[in-house]
């Protein structure tokens, strides 16, 4: 079977293309914020993406995940910078959950913090592991140090040896 | 590593105080009008500013949902 971890891009590809040709390399469609909000809430608010977004919503997808996704796919498209991607989540989030609170639609907006992942956790966690650690270390057993005995040096002999 | 910034955003966002609606000032009449007309232009720099707006859109959409769910909590 081949290893999942070796079918990646290999370091560098995205530059081999050259510069410029790709959309998100170009100058965006939509330069101001006002724009990619109408671009943004008239997309979302299209029967398609309306009935997509429904369905996805009720399979328990966070809308975290689909505003980033949908902002990303904006800037890979080239229709606004990155910064204007952005500045639009917010819009975009609640644009979708005004589309499931009019569907009457139980949604996971993702903006719960994640009970494993909080920092309170994070740090009791790591706490009481290093409290199993200090229980846990094997003992050293204490090594008796043996008297050193002074050496006697040998008295140099040779030509440029110097005369005591 | 794709990292999704959009948790941090929203709430930043959603921490903001309401923007309240500024009523235009009045400049057209009265003993001080042409004063208010020179001296006091409106501060509105900041009003133009991308993030500015994104919040005024933010909080105006989640008014809109706010009201269509207590109808439908009324209903």
């Amino acid at each position: 079977m081949l290893d999942q971890s070796f079918n990646r891009e290999i370091p560098g590809e995205s530059l081999t293309a050259e510069m410029g040709s790709r959309p998100w390399q170009q100058p965006p469609e939509l330069t101001t914020v006002d724009e990619a909000a109408e671009y943004y809430i008239s997309r979302i608010a299209s029967d398609d993406f309306a009935k997509n977004l429904i369905h996805t919503m009720k399979t328990g997808v966070p809308l975290t995940v689909i505003a980033n996704s949908v902002q990303l796919a904006g800037v890979m498209e080239g229709k606004h910078s990155a910064d204007v991607g952005i500045l639009m989540l917010p819009v975009i989030m609640e644009t979708m959950m005004l589309i499931g609170d009019s569907a009457n639609v139980d949604y996971d907006t993702g903006m719960k913090p994640d009970a494993a992942l909080s920092q309170d956790n994070i740090a009791a966690d790591t706490i009481s592991r290093m409290a199993d650690n200090v229980s846990d270390e094997e003992v050293i057993p204490e090594v008796p140090v043996e008297s050193m005995e002074p050496v006697q040096e040998e008295p140099p002999v040779g030509l440029m040896a110097r005369r005591s | 590593m794709i990292t999704n910034p959009t948790k941090q955003v929203v709430a930043a966002f959603d921490a903001l105080p309401e923007i309240k609606e500024r009523k235009k000032k009045s400049t057209g009449s009265g003993m001080m009008a042409p004063l208010l007309k020179k001296s006091m232009p409106s501060n509105n720099k900041m009003e133009k500013e991308p993030a500015f707006i994104v919040a005024k859109m933010y909080q105006r959409i989640k008014r809109d949902r706010m009201q269509i769910k207590e109808a439908r909590n009324n209903a």
